[in-house]
């Protein structure tokens, strides 16, 4: 027996109606059960469980089923083979070649960016440069001597009774309390007496956590031992609020800081000026601006973000996503997307466009002609 | 709110005891008065809009006791006194505010105030209260009570430039005649200096004063009294901050926000003065002189270039969406007797049918002229809300379905005219439910993009369209299935069915990608499986399933009609149901209170469908 049949015959299976005819349900009730879903869950856990996974389990279930991955996979699969081997390439039926390519092509685009687009974030007050940008989930604490990180720990790994104890530190730093979503109390007076900064009014609660893991506002209580000209105490660590503890001893400084995750960026970034624009006579906000300036070596890229216009530069496309007001200065919060696959849905409206054009017309001559 | 409630009676007594007394008076003609320009919810606005607006938001209508909005507006800014008699203040639940033995749901200011009042301990609770945790009865009673404050302000938006019912002739202050609130602020000092005296040298009593102290302690009495009701009043928005800018682009202010604010300016105060000329035309009913400070106020905006305002206007006045709901309504009524009792009114709606076709295509031209209307006075494209997706899809399906009313036999253009003239109806019908006060609103930072809106947002709603006219197409089919066994002609409306949902395809499938695009523009992705993006996902998914399951064989023609007909389930949930969800990034589309009538919609086709099947097979079967 020759492969040549063997694969002819395996081609053939690969590109039966039958598998369209059972996947495409199947997507459709993963779309309805993992959107109903997000209700719950929230839309990242709903996005991981359902449609970013090859097999899931729900419902303490004995089998798992097949997940948003493994359809489209499959989906993908058939209709390349379809498209490769068994396409009638004739005229009439140009406009569903030319639909199918399209769809190929979108379903190629989401895989890239599936596995390699990255979404951070930066917070840019106006004047200042800034030249890293955060997480959104991923969460860190980090030990500094003179602003030289010199450890760090995942939130996530960090232990009450632990923290940062010997790295040739003078002192010990010792988690009391830890809440990945915090909200803050009134201080015990007895405790505010031995504590330092906004531990002296404040003290951190855990509260239940927010469906979407990047609006959790994590925090630590520490204790401080061993540090000199009276440092020792409690000290409160919050994303957003309090991140950092300072401590000098013998003329160095350290500081502890829990916060996202940091990555640094090949080039800075400054924020001239923020505005939020209003429609006359209202509050109500009509655009957002961020007029920034790219610091790459010798250039210097003065470019303004507004919403529906982000910026792109060296890979990276900066998107206008939220603002602070601060008492003092506004604040830009922007998106930050690095996606090799953006392109991909760009070509791919324009292939399907056409080729439902095509298909259309042909139908409508078709109907016409009988 | 005890202090407020003070105040607003003394202010509106201080007016009433002005030049005209809360008597019906013969109506001046304010339509010159009506093009005005006001801003309102950030759009520039004739002041008929305005006043339509807010009547609607107190009466439910935009007439009330055969007086136009612009005549109730114009009586509640110019003459207040008499306007807090007129009974223009909905309550649907009296009882809520201890009102009983009322056979009316509608009262005067006075009534509502005194209504408010007493309940001024439950509504400050329930404003410290979630929204979401209110009661019907509780929403009911903050909704009248936010009418309350609305008309609170609006009967004070020109108190600083109203007469009042003094004069200052004899009170040695250097005016003369009758004077307001303005020429008062200009000798408040004076004011309080000599009533500080009279007070330190005669007591408190005013018995003891002299006429002239008297005259002059009221004065200043009636000056603080305005000055606090004043107090955030900026709803009246009629002042532009820069009147020589050359678009609408500048901020607007209400008089008293110019005032208290300390933004007024020469120029701001010579269009007071206009209005002030106005208010005396009014008080007086001096039409000419009303009319000639309306031509003065025009002009000294003229170099704002503020175009569209008499078209509004006429827009308003129109009201070519009741009359176009009605024409498809008429039509479907008709055609869809033919279908239900064919044999006894068959010969009658044949007779009819140019009528019809008339009345439809009338219908068709008059929505277009209701779009176009719309897209030159926001100066955006049709669709920014759910509400105007609906008049856009409505449009896209009536003007489908002449479409196929242009070819084919008596029975296929009668098919399609019932088909238009339903979708029609029924969207512009269902629209008025989702509809704000506001039906021309401003739209949010993300959507104000005319690009966008323009490709992705058009390209999905044309394809909701099409989609609702290939689901309408499949219940008629099922509805006349043919019967094989009488060897009936094959039906046009299968053969028109495969065409439209090859087309929903084109424009669900590249719109949904636009919106990816859009998406990825905006927010720095392409796809989220936000909910809203599922459901536009959905809606291809479906289309592409039923047509390459039709292709391949595994669906036959009773099959696909059927799937075809529970497109309209899925546009549907699409379209608001997971606007329920109040997930993700879409959040401009949230609604709330709807889902049992898309549950009830829902169950319903299910019905529909069902009923229709089981019809089918039971004449397959006798046939067999």
């Amino acid at each position: 027996m020759s492969l040549k049949p063997q694969l002819q015959s395996a081609l053939r299976f690969a590109a039966k109606p039958y598998i369209l005819f059972y996947t495409l349900p199947w997507l459709m009730v993963l779309l309805v059960w993992g959107t109903i879903a997000q209700k719950d869950m929230g839309i990242y856990e709903a996005q991981a469980m359902f449609f970013s996974s090859w097999f899931f389990i729900p419902f303490d279930l004995p089998i798992p089923l097949p997940g948003g991955f493994l359809t489209l996979a499959l989906i993908f699969v058939t209709l390349s083979v379809k498209f490769i081997f068994f396409s009638d390439w004739s005229v009439k039926k140009s406009g569903i070649i030319l639909t199918h390519l399209g769809v190929l092509i979108l379903l190629l685009g989401g895989l890239i960016t599936a596995k390699f687009a990255h979404e951070s974030f930066m917070v840019i007050p106006e004047g200042e440069s800034i030249s890293s940008v955060s997480e959104y989930r991923e969460r860190v604490v980090t030990l500094s001597k003179n602003d030289e990180i010199i450890a760090e720990k995942p939130f996530e790994s960090v232990a009450i009774g632990g923290l940062f104890q010997g790295h040739d530190l003078p002192f010990q730093a010792i988690a009391k309390y830890i809440c990945a979503n915090c909200t803050m109390d009134f201080q015990d007076p007895d405790i505010a007496e031995n504590a330092h900064g906004l531990a002296q009014k404040v003290t951190l609660k855990n509260i239940p956590l927010e469906k979407e893991n990047e609006t959790n506002l994590s925090g630590i209580m520490v204790d401080i031992d061993g540090a000199q000209n009276a440092q020792d105490g409690h000290y409160i660590m919050m994303e957003s609020v309090a991140d950092t503890i300072t401590i000098t001893h013998d003329g160095d400084t350290y500081s502890i800081h829990a916060g996202r995750v940091q990555q640094p960026l090949p080039f800075d970034i400054k924020l001239v000026d923020f505005r939020r624009i209003v429609y006359p006579g209202t509050d109500k906000p009509s655009g957002f601006e961020s007029d920034i300036i790219i610091n790459d070596g010798d250039i210097k890229w003065p470019v303004t973000i507004k919403m529906n216009e982000p910026a792109r530069y060296k890979g990276y496309t900066f998107f206008q996503s939220s603002f602070v007001q601060r008492p003092d200065k506004e604040v830009t919060v922007l998106n930050v997307v690095q996606n090799a696959g953006h392109i991909f849905p760009y070509i791919s409206t324009f292939i399907i466009f056409l080729g439902l054009l095509i298909h259309s017309i042909f139908k409508i001559r078709y109907r016409v002609m009988t | 709110m005890i202090l407020r409630s003070m105040i607003a009676v003394l202010l509106m007594l201080i007016f009433m005891g002005g030049h005209v007394q809360a008597k019906e008076k013969q109506t001046l003609n304010v339509s010159g008065w009506s093009a005005l320009p006001i801003a309102h919810e950030g759009r520039i606005k004739p002041i008929d809009s305005f006043a339509r607006i807010f009547l609607f938001k107190f009466t439910g209508a935009e007439s009330v006791n055969g007086m136009s909005a612009t005549d109730w507006l114009a009586e509640v800014v110019f003459d207040p006194a008499s306007a807090i008699a007129r009974p223009v203040f909905r309550i649907n639940k009296p009882a809520l505010f201890d009102i009983t033995n009322s056979d009316t749901k509608f009262f005067n200011y006075a009534v509502l105030s005194k209504s408010v009042q007493a309940k001024r301990g439950i509504i400050a609770a329930l404003i410290e209260q979630n929204e979401t945790s209110w009661t019907a009865d509780q929403t009911e009673m903050m909704r009248v009570y936010q009418n309350y404050i609305l008309a609170t302000q609006l009967l004070r938006s020109l108190t600083a430039i109203l007469p009042l019912p003094a004069n200052a002739d004899d009170l040695d202050l250097g005016l003369e005649g009758a004077v307001n609130y303005l020429d008062l602020k200009k000798i408040e000092q004076t004011l309080e200096t000599r009533t500080k005296s009279t007070i330190e040298a005669k007591g408190a009593d005013p018995s003891q004063y002299t006429q002239t102290e008297l005259g002059i302690a009221d004065l200043s009495f009636q000056l603080r009294i305005i000055q606090d009701a004043a107090q955030n009043n900026r709803l009246f928005k009629i002042l532009p901050e820069n009147f020589n800018s050359a678009t609408n682009l500048t901020n607007w202010l209400a008089p008293w926000e110019a005032l208290n604010e300390g933004k007024g300016s020469p120029q701001k105060a010579a269009y007071l003065e206009i209005w002030q000329e106005m208010a005396q035309g009014y008080l007086n009913q001096n039409q000419q002189a009303f009319d000639k400070a309306v031509t003065a106020a025009q002009n000294t905006l003229a170099p704002l270039e503020l175009k569209y305002l008499s078209l509004e206007k006429t827009y308003n006045a129109l009201h070519l969406k009741t009359l176009i709901t009605s024409l498809y309504f008429g039509v479907f009524f008709l055609l869809l007797a033919q279908i239900i009792f064919p044999k006894t009114t068959q010969k009658h709606v044949q007779r009819l049918w140019p009528i019809l076709k008339t009345a439809f295509i009338s219908a068709l031209i008059l929505h277009i002229a209701y779009i176009t209307f719309r897209i030159i006075i926001l100066q955006r494209p049709p669709v920014g809300t759910l509400y105007e997706s609906m008049l856009f899809v409505a449009l896209i399906c009536a003007g489908l379905s002449a479409i196929f009313m242009a070819r084919g036999d008596i029975n296929t253009k009668q098919s399609a005219a019932v088909i238009g003239a339903f979708s029609g109806f029924i969207l512009l019908y269902v629209s008025n439910g989702l509809a704000d006060v506001d039906r021309m609103p401003t739209l949010v930072a993300v959507l104000n993009t005319n690009f966008w809106l323009t490709t992705h947002v058009l390209c999905i709603t044309v394809g909701y369209g099409f989609c609702l006219i290939a689901g309408l197409m499949a219940h008629l089919h099922l509805l006349k299935w043919p019967n094989k066994s009488l060897k009936s002609a094959p039906s046009n409306t299968y053969s028109n069915m495969m065409i439209v949902a090859v087309f929903a395809l084109l424009f669900t499938s590249v719109g949904t990608i636009l919106g990816g695009i859009w998406a990825d523009q905006s927010w720095g992705r392409f796809w989220g499986w936000d909910p809203k993006e599922n459901g536009a996902l959905l809606i291809v998914l479906w289309l592409v399933w039923l047509l390459h399951s039709r292709i391949s064989g595994h669906l036959k023609e009773l099959g696909f009609t059927i799937g075809m007909g529970f497109i309209t389930i899925i546009v549907v949930l699409a379209w608001f149901g997971v606007n329920l969800l109040n997930v993700g990034l879409h959040s401009y589309g949230f609604i709330e209170g709807i889902a049992v009538s898309i549950a009830a919609f829902c169950a319903i086709q299910t019905a529909i469908i069902g009923a229709l099947y089981w019809r089918i097979k039971k004449s397959e079967s006798h046939e067999n």
